[in-house]
């Protein structure tokens, strides 16, 4: 999938009509896609503690296991929304694949988390994301949280979870 | 990836973009419809444009003992690397996928690279009475850097350093 991040791959051909479309309606919607990169900015503090909360609500023995957990949480979710940001804003999966989700996911599994505490932490991340964005925002994160959603709970279950 | 386009998304790692990032990653897309237009004019010419270059390079070919048709190819497939580079506003392709390979033919000749920079200069002369005055604005700076990369004889390294100054302008400036 030709994206602006990758134009100059290219190599020895044109871009294809799909691909001139795709990049014209990007080119259209870049001033959409920054205004949302600004209002997630602004958002991104009450979000994460809403969506922190919750978790705690939903697995309150997660700081048995994890001391510092909910500390190193706000940094992973603050990274992790920054990140969906910018790949949102290049309109480029794979920067957030290559650059967070790939090494993130992979310190999850060392950590003992189950799939589930993932899949339900990243879903209340979307709806906090949806509850407090205008629905252009959300509609433009959207599909890049739910990609994160299934990305992150993509792990096998741990011998013994500690959630 | 697009090489500033890239670095701009690893240097921002952990931080907001600033304002002056985001409104330069803004004008970049913005000038996209423009430079894709451009493309596609220069893919429009390109049959016209091997014609023409196999006349500019026909005398060239004959003194240096090469194919005519072969240094023909080598010349529109370094069109559409100028094409490319314009599109994605990055010098850095024209360093690798230009300068380097025409230096390392001209190596091979035993001939000075800017006779190989005067052939694309003589190929965006025909090219550029082609083009309407918005196409040509925007890819005749490709043109011009490469023909002077070949020019000065530098090193594909200190090409691409040398790439900076026009890669943080999002429209090139006429040169």
């Amino acid at each position: 999938m030709m994206t602006v991040l990758t134009l100059n791959t290219l190599r020895d051909r044109y871009p294809t009509a799909d691909e001139r479309d795709r990049l014209t309606a990007y080119s259209a919607g870049i001033r959409d896609r920054l205004a949302a990169v600004r209002e997630i900015e602004v958002v991104e503090w009450a979000v994460i503690e809403v969506t922190l909360d919750r978790i705690g609500e939903l697995y309150p023995n997660f700081t048995r296991y994890h001391a510092v957990g909910w500390e190193k949480g706000y940094r992973d979710m603050q990274l992790m929304l920054q990140f969906i940001a910018k790949a949102m804003l290049v309109d480029d999966q794979r920067l957030l694949d290559d650059q967070v989700l790939t090494w993130v996911r992979s310190i999850f599994k060392s950590l003992n988390f189950t799939p589930k505490f993932l899949r339900d932490s990243y879903t209340l991340l979307r709806e906090s994301v949806r509850v407090a964005t205008k629905p252009r925002t959300f509609a433009l994160m959207e599909p890049l949280l739910t990609h994160t959603i299934h990305y992150l709970s993509d792990i096998p279950e741990p011998v013994r979870p500690e959630v | 990836m697009t090489n500033w386009l890239n670095r701009l998304m690893t240097t921002s790692n952990g931080r907001p973009l600033t304002a002056d990032e985001g409104e330069r990653l803004a004008e970049y897309a913005e000038s996209l419809p423009d430079r894709l237009a451009a493309v596609r004019k220069l893919e429009e010419s390109q049959k016209w444009l091997a014609k023409q270059l196999s006349e500019v390079v026909a005398p060239k070919a004959a003194e240096w003992g090469l194919p005519r048709e072969a240094l023909v190819n080598d010349f529109v497939q370094s069109l559409t690397a100028v094409a490319q580079a314009m599109l994605a506003d990055d010098l850095e392709v024209l360093a690798t996928t230009v300068v380097a390979p025409f230096r390392s033919l001209a190596d091979a000749l035993d001939i000075p690279a800017e006779e190989l920079g005067d052939l694309l200069l003589a190929a965006w002369a025909a090219l550029s009475r082609r083009l309407e005055a918005k196409p040509a604005a925007l890819l005749q700076p490709y043109f011009h850097w490469a023909a002077a990369a070949l020019d000065a004889g530098l090193p594909a390294s200190q090409s691409q350093s040398q790439s900076q100054s026009l890669v943080e302008t999002p429209y090139p400036v006429e040169v």
